[in-house]
Formats: C-alpha cells, sequence, structure tokens
C-alpha cells in the first residue's frame, strides 16, 4: 500500500466512521458524506499517478459535479426538514420507525 | 409540481437506470445510479409532510453512503487491477466492498432498515417505483460482476433477508410496510440465485415486479393502507377483491400460481448444485412470508360483512375502473403453466 | 381422461352464466353426468395395464377408484350445500360451485399424473381451493384459526418433499413414476436416503394424518362448511396415502429400519384416536378423529409394501371416503336444525326424524366395519397383512376394531337414543334433497359389496 493509496483510504475510512457514528446534527452528517466523496475525487485524480497513464481528467470532474449535485441535494433536504424537524438532531426523525 | 420540472424529473429517472444497465464502465455506471437518486429524492419529498420529508432523507443518507462506497470499492479496484471494465472486478476486497454497497441500495439484509420507513413515508405509486424501479440498476450491476462474488456470503446475506423479511411483516398492520418485508423477502430469493444462474435471477425479478405492481395498484385503487381499511375493501371492488387474494397467495409463492414458479426452479438448482439444506430452510423461510399474506387475504376477503369499521369516508368512494389491472391479475396469477416457454426464451 | 377433465372445466363457465333460478339443478345434473361418465374407468382398470390418455396422464388399479370418487363426490357436495347457502347472495352462491369445480379438476389432474412433480404441483394446488372453502365458508370465527393451522401444517411438510422430489429428479434425471423403479441410485442403505425417504414421507404423513401430525384436521373439520368436511374426509386425506403408495412403489428401498417410527405412531394412533372419539362431546370433531384413526390402518399399510396391505389401503380408503363423507352429511343435517354440533343437545333424534334413524343406523354399521361392507374387506385385508409383517399388531388393530366399534356405537345411540332435549319444540322435517344425499352415498357401497374387486386395486389383475 502506497501512502498515496494509504492516504485517502483512511480519509474516506474515518469521514465514513464519522458518517456512521457522529448522528446528532444532519450538517454534520452531509460534512461527512462530502467529505467522503472529496477523498474519492482525490483517489481518482491520483490514479493517473498510480497507474501510469496518461492523465485523463474527465472522471475526477464528474464526481465532482455529481458529489456537488448531492451536496446541494442535501442542503435542500436540510431546508426542507428545517421546516418540519429540529434539524439538529437527527434522533427526531422518527415518525416512521417500525 | 410544474409540469416541465415533472417531466424532466420522470425523465432522468428512467434515464438513470438506463445509463447504468447500458454501461460497461464502472463510473458511467454510478452516475446512472446518482443520476437516479438525484432523480428521485424530489419525488419522495413532494408531498410537504413531516413524514415524507423524513423518509427522503433517509433514503438519500442510505443511498448516498452505499453510492460513496460503491465509489470507492470501484477506485479501489482500479488502483490495484487498472481498469474501469465492470465485469473484471477481480479483487477480492473491492467485490466484497461492492456487494455491501448494492446490497445496501437494494435494501437487502440486514442494509434493509431504510426500506420500510421510506415506503412508509411516501405515496402507493412512489412505493411502486422504489419496489421496482429502483431495484433494476442495482441488481444489474450485481448480476454484472458476478463472477467476482462470493457464494457464501450472498447464500448468507439472502437467507437473512429472508428471515427478516418474513419476521418483520409478522408485525406491521400497515400495508406498504407489509410489502417492503415482502419486497426483502423476494431480494433474498434474487441474490440466493445470484452466483450461480443469473438467469434465474431475472426471471425472479421479472415475476417479482409483475406481483408487486400488480399488488401495489390493486391496493391504491382500493385505497386500503392498512389492515383496518382493507376491512371494508369489498365495498369498492368485490370482484378485485377477491382476486387480490390469489394474487397474496401468488406472492407467497404457492403453487400453481406464478409464484411458485421462480422458486421451484430456484430449489431445482440449488439441489443440483447440492445445496438441499439451503434449499430446504429457503422453502421454509417462505412460510414466514405466507403468514402474513393470508392475513391480510383474511382482512379483506375472506371475512366479508358484518364487519364495522370506524372509516365512514370509506363509503364514499368513486368507483374507477382500470382496463389493465384485469390482465395484470392474470399475469401474476396464471404464469406458471407457461414455464417451459419461459425456460427457452430465457 | 380428457372426457372427464374437459366437461369439468365447461361447468365453469356453466355456472357463471346459467339463470340464477337453474344454477343449482344445472350444475348437479351436469356434474352427476361427469360422473357417470367417469364409471368408464373401471373397464381399463381389471387390467393390469396403466390406462394412458396422453403420455403425462394415466389411471391404473390405485388411482381409478380415487379418480371416481372425487367425480362422484362433487354432485354430493353441491347437493349438499344448498340449504347452507340458501341466504347468501347469487355471486358467492356461484363463487363456492366454481371452487367445488376446480377442486374436483385438481383432483382428477392429481390422481392420474404419472409425473412425480405435477403431481406434487396438483397436490398443492388444491390448497387453495380448500382453505378459501374452509375459511370462507365455515360458520365461527375459529375457521380462521383452523385455515391457517391447514395451510402451515400441510406446508410445512410439502417443501421438504419439493426439495426431496428436486434432489431425485437431479440424481435420476426423471420423475416418471413409470420408470423410476428402474433406477437403481435409490437402492443404497445411506443416511442420505433415509433422510430423503423422511422428507418425502412426512408430507403425505401430515396429510394422511398420521398420530402426532393429525392437530390441523380436527380443527378443519369442525370449522369447514359441509363442502368442505366431506371433500376432506372422502378425497384430501385420500391423496396422503396414494402418495405414500406412490413414492414407495416407485423407489425400492432395502431397509425397512426409517419406516419403524412412522409404524408405530400409526399403530398407536389408531388406540389412542379411537379412546380421544369416546370422550369426544363434538359430533364433527368425533367423526374427524374416526377419520384419524382408519387412517392409521392405512398408514400402517402402505409403509408395510406388500400387496394385499396396497389391496386392503386402498379398499379401505374408498369405504371410508364414502362413510366419512355420509356421516358429516348426517351431522350436518343435525347441525342444520339444531345449530350445534353437540352430542348432548342432539339425543333421541330418531323419535323426530324417523327416516334419518335408518340412514345413521346404516352409516353406524359401516364405519364400525360389520361384515357385507367394504370397510370390513379394507380393514380385514390390513389387519391380515399387518399380522403377516409382526404377530404382535394383531393386539393393536383387534384392539382398535373394538374400540371403534364402541365409539361407532356411543355415537349412534348418543344422537338417536335416549332423552329428548327439552329445547326442540318445532323442527323441520327432513327433506327429500337429504335422503338423496344419504342414498348416493349408500348406493355405491352397497354395490361395491357385490363387485369389490373394481376397488382391490393391483392384486386384481
Amino acid at each position: 500500500m502506497t501512502p498515496l493509496h494509504l492516504s485517502y483510504f483512511m480519509a474516506f475510512i474515518i469521514s465514513m466512521t464519522g458518517f456512521m457514528l457522529h448522528r446528532t446534527s444532519l450538517i454534520s452528517t452531509l460534512l461527512c458524506l462530502e467529505a467522503m466523496m472529496l477523498s474519492l475525487f482525490i483517489a481518482t485524480s491520483l490514479c493517473p499517478i498510480q497507474l501510469q497513464t496518461t492523465s485523463f481528467m474527465l472522471n475526477p470532474m464528474l464526481i465532482l459535479t455529481f458529489s456537488a449535485c448531492e451536496a446541494s441535494l442535501g442542503l435542500s433536504l436540510l431546508v426542507a426538514s428545517s421546516r418540519t424537524h429540529n434539524p439538529n438532531n437527527l434522533q427526531n426523525l422518527n415518525l416512521l420507525q417500525c | 409540481m410544474n409540469p416541465h420540472a415533472n417531466m424532466i424529473i420522470m425523465s432522468s429517472l428512467i434515464l438513470g437506470p438506463m445509463i447504468t444497465i447500458t454501461s460497461n464502465h464502472w463510473i458511467m455506471a454510478w452516475v446512472g445510479l446518482e443520476i437516479n437518486m438525484l432523480a428521485i429524492i424530489p419525488l419522495i419529498a413532494k408531498q410537504h409532510h413531516p413524514r415524507a420529508i423524513e423518509a427522503s432523507i433517509k433514503y438519500f443518507l442510505t443511498q448516498a453512503a452505499a453510492s460513496s462506497l460503491l465509489l470507492f470499492s470501484i477506485i479501489n479496484n482500479v488502483w490495484n487491477t487498472g481498469q474501469f471494465d465492470i465485469t473484471q472486478s477481480t479483487n477480492t476486497m473491492s467485490s466484497t466492498m461492492m456487494t455491501a454497497a448494492l446490497t445496501m441500495k437494494l435494501g437487502l439484509a440486514p442494509f434493509h432498515y431504510w426500506l420500510p420507513e421510506t415506503l412508509q413515508g411516501t405515496t402507493t405509486m412512489m412505493t411502486l417505483i422504489l419496489t421496482t424501479w429502483q431495484k433494476l440498476a442495482p441488481l444489474t450491476l450485481l448480476m454484472m460482476i458476478n463472477q467476482s462474488l462470493n457464494t457464501s456470503l450472498l447464500v448468507t446475506l439472502s437467507l437473512l433477508s429472508m428471515m427478516i423479511g418474513g419476521w418483520g411483516g409478522l408485525n406491521q398492520t400497515q400495508l406498504r410496510k407489509i410489502m417492503a418485508f415482502s419486497s426483502i423477502a423476494h431480494l433474498g430469493w434474487m441474490t440466493m440465485i445470484l452466483t450461480l444462474s443469473t438467469k434465474l435471477t431475472l426471471l425472479t425479478f421479472y415475476t417479482y415486479i409483475t406481483l408487486t405492481t400488480t399488488m401495489l395498484l390493486t391496493i391504491k385503487l382500493l385505497e386500503t393502507n392498512k389492515m383496518s381499511t382493507a376491512m371494508t375493501s369489498w365495498t369498492k371492488s368485490p370482484m378485485l377483491n377477491a382476486m387480490m387474494m390469489l394474487n397474496l397467495m401468488s406472492l407467497a409463492g404457492l403453487p400453481p400460481l406464478t409464484g411458485f414458479m421462480p422458486k421451484w426452479l430456484i430449489l431445482q438448482e440449488l439441489t443440483k448444485n447440492h445445496m438441499t439444506i439451503i434449499a430446504t430452510t429457503s422453502a421454509i423461510l417462505s412460510l414466514l412470508s405466507l403468514f402474513f399474506y393470508i392475513r391480510i387475504a383474511y382482512y379483506s376477503t375472506i371475512t366479508l360483512p358484518p364487519n364495522m369499521t370506524n372509516y365512514s369516508q370509506q363509503w364514499r368512494h368513486k368507483n374507477q375502473q382500470k382496463p389493465y389491472l384485469p390482465l395484470m391479475i392474470i399475469t401474476s396469477s396464471m404464469l406458471t403453466p407457461i414455464m417451459p416457454t419461459f425456460m427457452m426464451i430465457m | 381422461m380428457l372426457k372427464i377433465i374437459i366437461p369439468t372445466i365447461m361447468l365453469i363457465p356453466t355456472t357463471t352464466m346459467c339463470k340464477p333460478t337453474q344454477l343449482w339443478y344445472t350444475t348437479l345434473i351436469h356434474s352427476m353426468l361427469i360422473s357417470l361418465l367417469s364409471l368408464q374407468l373401471f373397464y381399463p382398470s381389471l387390467q393390469p395395464i396403466m390406462n394412458f390418455s396422453n403420455h403425462n396422464m394415466a389411471a391404473d388399479q390405485t388411482s381409478t377408484p380415487l379418480i371416481i370418487l372425487s367425480c362422484w363426490l362433487t354432485p354430493l357436495m353441491i347437493l349438499a350445500s344448498q340449504n347452507h347457502l340458501s341466504t347468501e347472495p347469487l355471486s358467492r352462491k356461484r363463487t363456492f360451485i366454481i371452487t367445488t369445480i376446480i377442486l374436483q379438476m385438481l383432483l382428477i389432474m392429481t390422481f392420474s399424473t404419472t409425473d412425480l412433480m405435477m403431481f406434487f404441483v396438483l397436490f398443492e394446488a388444491t390448497l387453495i381451493p380448500t382453505l378459501m372453502m374452509i375459511t370462507r365458508w365455515g360458520n365461527q370465527m375459529e375457521r380462521l384459526n383452523a385455515g391457517t393451522y391447514f395451510l402451515f401444517y400441510t406446508l410445512m411438510g410439502s417443501l421438504p418433499l419439493l426439495v426431496a422430489l428436486l434432489s431425485l429428479y437431479s440424481n435420476t434425471n426423471s420423475l416418471s413414476i413409470l420408470t423410476m423403479q428402474l433406477s437403481p441410485t435409490m437402492l443404497k442403505n445411506t443416511w442420505t436416503n433415509s433422510m430423503w425417504l423422511l422428507a418425502a414421507l412426512t408430507a403425505f404423513m401430515i396429510k394422511m394424518p398420521l398420530y402426532g401430525l393429525h392437530l390441523w384436521l380436527p380443527k378443519a373439520h369442525v370449522e369447514a362448511p359441509i363442502a368442505g368436511s366431506m371433500i376432506l374426509a372422502a378425497i384430501l386425506l385420500k391423496l396422503g396415502g396414494y402418495g405414500i403408495i406412490r413414492i414407495m412403489s416407485t423407489t425400492n428401498f432395502l431397509s425397512k429400519t426409517p419406516y419403524y417410527p412412522f409404524m408405530i405412531l400409526a399403530l398407536w394412533g389408531i388406540i389412542m384416536t379411537s379412546l380421544i372419539c369416546l370422550r369426544q362431546t363434538d359430533l364433527k370433531s368425533l367423526i374427524a378423529y374416526s377419520s384419524v384413526s382408519h387412517m392409521g390402518l392405512v398408514t400402517a399399510a402402505t409403509l408395510t409394501q406388500t400387496e394385499w396391505a396396497y389391496t386392503g389401503a386402498i379398499t379401505l380408503m374408498i369405504a371410508h371416503g364414502l362413510t366419512s363423507s355420509l356421516l358429516f352429511c348426517l351431522a350436518n343435517t343435525n347441525y342444520e336444525r339444531i345449530h350445534s354440533r353437540t352430542l348432548l343437545l342432539t339425543q333421541n333424534m330418531q323419535l323426530l326424524l324417523p327416516l334419518m334413524g335408518t340412514w345413521w343406523l346404516l352409516a353406524s354399521l359401516t364405519n364400525m366395519a360389520l361384515p357385507p361392507t367394504i370397510n370390513l374387506m379394507g380393514e380385514l385385508t390390513i389387519i391380515t397383512s399387518l399380522f403377516n409383517w409382526s404377530n404382535t399388531t394383531i393386539i393393536i388393530t383387534g384392539l382398535g376394531t373394538l374400540i371403534t366399534a364402541i365409539y361407532t356405537l356411543h355415537m349412534f345411540s348418543s344422537t338417536q337414543w335416549g332423552e329428548l332435549p327439552q329445547h326442540i319444540k318445532i323442527m323441520a322435517p327432513s327433506h327429500t334433497r337429504e335422503h338423496l344425499i344419504m342414498t348416493l352415498h349408500i348406493l355405491p357401497m352397497t354395490l361395491l359389496m357385490m363387485k369389490p374387486e373394481l376397488i382391490w386395486g393391483p392384486l386384481y389383475c
């Protein structure tokens, strides 16, 4: 495992752990999601270095675009939920529990 | 909703799985999944209701986590093998993570917790889309990478989801939640056979789509969303109500109805591969689902009047005829005799 | 075979389209014609060949009596349900008749198929109409419970059977009962084969039902409407016996050891269920337990796997089918007047319904297997073949016959004699329709006494 590989791997794992465990506020969850996507963006951008191929920047751009879309969708959901729920406590989302 | 926005959203909802199914490149497959997810969230959150918002947040968080996990495993695979080809995902760790991500997208146990809650928060038509169309892309991806999947992992997952689907549904009174658990159990059957024969997975999936669509359209037409309103469904359309029982039995997989056909073939494939114990276990686990289907049938069809209910509005119901429903009911209950034809064309 | 099946299928549109006033007798006459048409199946069954109609359907000496019995029962069911359904709306009457017709069609196909997988599918397919009949047209709320018991007991046993059949298929590549004897793979005496046998037999044992797996049966019988009770007692229990005969005669096992637990349960069940009958207060439940007791004899006979035992089993199945159906009809005539199944409330009925007393007497005599009846023929053949298998079984079977006689007499005396209950002030007289049902049950039994080789199965050829 090269240092490059290790760095994006650890970044993803740590932000995923944050996503799973840190669940008081929706905004922090969205930030963790964004961190996951950004670590993946970095990994895709560094792919040509690892594989020693010609630089092909379409994949990172696609990923960045869609992560931006995802983030904006998450923020809009945050806004929508702020009208009905307390956005600072994800535990309030319990209307539909089995 | 604005018709233009609605059209854009619906077309990208259709476009997303199409891109995924037709792509051979992992990034494009992922893009298809993302487009699909971006399109369906507004549809779920369309009604400004706390439950719809909650359902869409839950759906969004699980799907976003699953797709980023999928992308992570894709990139891991690329770093190790150097190619983006879907069918060449040979790295073991990546393929295991892909299995986890795709089963999370599908709602297979143990990643199933979002499914009943999301379905409960939406309308019946959205439930229909979520249980059928949204399963298409992840299932296709699973079928494309089935060469590198771990059979014992998938069999464990599928047995687990049959169990969860059966036992979870026993506890519910809301029909949409019951349909969610039935979906989990059916997905268990699909993944059970995934590494042995993808054709059978596809056949099970088609049958599942037919049965679930018919059931949910019936539920929509009869406006029954829980057991207590199912008791007065006979007032709206007695014939459809009687056929609903057959449809439920077909969902449970009782011979000679359509639902038995995929189960039969799956059990045959399993015994051919000397997995007799697993075949017996999964056959018996389907009895758990049968119990809650038959309970719906008892409430809706078997016990007719005098049943009193508190829902007086139920009686003021405009009777609508749906011309496609008889055809769908026939398909969803009487398809087993043409099984040889199915086996030939698949 | 299609001569019977196609008219049966065409009876469904007839039921949906005929005039409301003509509904009952059109379906009755039509189904009666079908059952008369089915009698011609007897002719080839007197020769030792399979009577093929196409390469998937055949009737031999074992299945022919059962096919004819299931054809015969349908008009009787339609006849017996008329009073029960008289208050129902027209569409539900039609649905009920269609259910019985679908059941008849499925049963004919089940008994005539030559493929074990086909047999399994149709065996299971009879579940849905029966379930609908029990749970939809039963009388009390407990019918839902009874239906669930019925469905889950049967499916719990038959899903292992499905896997067993499929694994047999993957070994031999054929499930045709005609070529099954020739395949050598089942001859080995291994654990796998024992487990296979257990899985294959349990389904039929539950359907029979074997003592210990019988709990669904009294519930289903008690809660079912009269037609459901009749078809359950007459045909559906026999599916189990027929299935055992088919599985046993097509797959040869060297060792008989795996049968012993079943054999013990069957023999012990004869005594136990007969004793349960002695202390029953519920008339329908008593008849149901007497079915379990008689079916114990059939189970024991089919497991000994001799020609005589098969003959006895088939004879007793037919005889018991007609007798128990007759008893349920008689119980139903009381039920329709008193609205109770309790034995204490229906005493001294022969004073009120004298001709019914005659039918009760005849039914009781056949149920306790009096000499000229085919019931005796079946029981005696079974007892003989069991005695040949092991001498000590004569104690159990003899005791079983004795207790059968005792409880039948108990049933007869407590319904027909005794003191007239005070609450019976007024009672409808017995109808011609009811006498016709009883006659149509007694008539075949009497005629079969004259020519019993029709139902002797493989022995007579």
